[in-house]
C-alpha cells in the first residue's frame, strides 16, 4: 500500500475580507425591501357621555346630509360631493366658528358619511359632528 | 501496518466559513420570521384622499364587516359588549386611540351603533380607517 502523506503546505483558507461586503449587501438589500404596513384614517374626537351637550347658534351650523338614496343635501339643497368642498371652504370664510354637521340617513352607507368626513378634512374645518337621521 | 499519530496540535476546524453560516442563519430567519400580526375582517374599507398617517402601535383596531360581525384582538364580540371591552382598554391605556375599519357599505345605522359604545367607554380618540387607494 501506498504510503499517504499528510501535505504538510498552509491548510486552503477561505477569505474573510469579503464578509463585511455581503453583511451590507444584505443590510441593504432588507433595508430596501422593507414595506412598512402603513394606516391611514380620518382622525375625529367624538364628545364623551359626561360632558354637556354644546349648544351652538343656529347661524353657526352647517348641515350636510347623506341621504339612503346617495344624494347630498345642503340646506335642502341637492349638491354633488365635489361641491361639498367649496361651500364649506366659503362657509368658513364668513364664519370661522362653523361647525359642519354631517347628518346620515341611518339607512346610508357609511362609505357616503366617509366621503362627506373626507370633504370636511378637506376644506380644513376643525369643528364637526356626526348625526343619525332616522329614517 | 504502522500508523503514526501525529503529533502535530489537534486538527483545526477551518472557522473561515463561519461568517457565511451565520449569514445562512440570518437569511433563514429573516425570511422565516412571522410577526405576531392581527388578522382583523376582510373589509372594503372606504376611499378617503385626506386621511392622515396613524401610528399603528398606537390603535386598537374595531372590525366591523360586511355582514356586522364585531372584532376587537381577534375575538368576536356582540355590539353590546364592545363597551366592556374598550373601558379595560382605556383603562390600561387612556391615550387609548380606537381605529375603525368599517366597510364601506355598512348601513349607517350601525356605524352609530357602534359610535356610541365608544362614547359609552369614553374612547373618544378614533380614527376611520380609510384606504388611500381606489377601489
Amino acid at each position: 500500500m501506498a504510503r499517504m502523506r499528510r501535505s504538510k503546505g498552509v491548510p486552503p483558507e477561505i477569505s474573510q475580507a469579503s464578509t463585511a461586503d455581503i453583511a451590507f449587501l444584505l443590510l441593504i438589500f432588507f433595508i430596501s425591501t422593507t414595506v412598512f404596513e402603513t394606516e391611514f384614517g380620518l382622525a375625529a374626537v367624538l364628545p364623551g357621555m359626561g360632558g354637556k351637550a354644546v349648544k351652538v347658534k343656529r347661524d353657526n351650523v352647517l348641515t350636510i346630509r347623506a341621504a339612503a338614496g346617495g344624494e347630498i343635501y345642503v340646506d335642502d339643497a341637492v349638491v354633488g360631493l365635489r361641491e361639498v368642498r367649496s361651500i364649506i371652504k366659503s362657509g368658513l370664510e364668513e364664519n370661522e366658528n362653523l361647525v359642519i354637521i354631517i347628518e346620515t340617513d341611518a339607512e346610508a352607507r357609511y362609505e357616503q358619511m366617509i366621503n362627506l368626513l373626507d370633504e370636511v378634512k378637506a376644506a380644513k374645518a376643525r369643528k364637526f359632528s356626526f348625526k343619525k337621521r332616522r329614517g | 501496518m504502522k500508523f503514526k499519530r501525529s503529533m502535530d496540535s489537534g486538527s483545526q476546524i477551518p472557522t473561515g466559513s463561519m461568517g457565511d453560516i451565520v449569514f445562512l442563519l440570518l437569511i433563514f430567519f429573516m425570511a422565516t420570521t412571522i410577526f405576531k400580526l392581527e388578522e382583523g375582517l376582510t373589509v372594503t374599507l372606504p376611499r378617503a384622499e385626506f386621511g392622515v398617517r396613524v401610528p399603528r402601535e398606537k390603535v386598537t383596531h374595531v372590525w366591523v364587516d360586511a355582514r356586522g360581525d364585531i372584532t376587537i384582538d381577534d375575538r368576536y364580540l356582540t355590539l353590546e359588549s364592545v363597551e366592556a371591552v374598550l373601558v379595560q382598554k382605556m383603562r390600561e391605556n387612556p391615550q387609548l386611540m380606537v381605529g375603525l375599519n368599517l366597510d364601506a357599505n355598512l348601513p349607517y345605522d350601525l356605524v352609530d351603533k357602534v359610535l356610541m359604545q365608544l362614547r359609552k367607554a369614553n374612547a373618544i380618540n378614533v380614527s376611520f380607517t380609510n384606504d388611500v387607494e381606489a377601489i
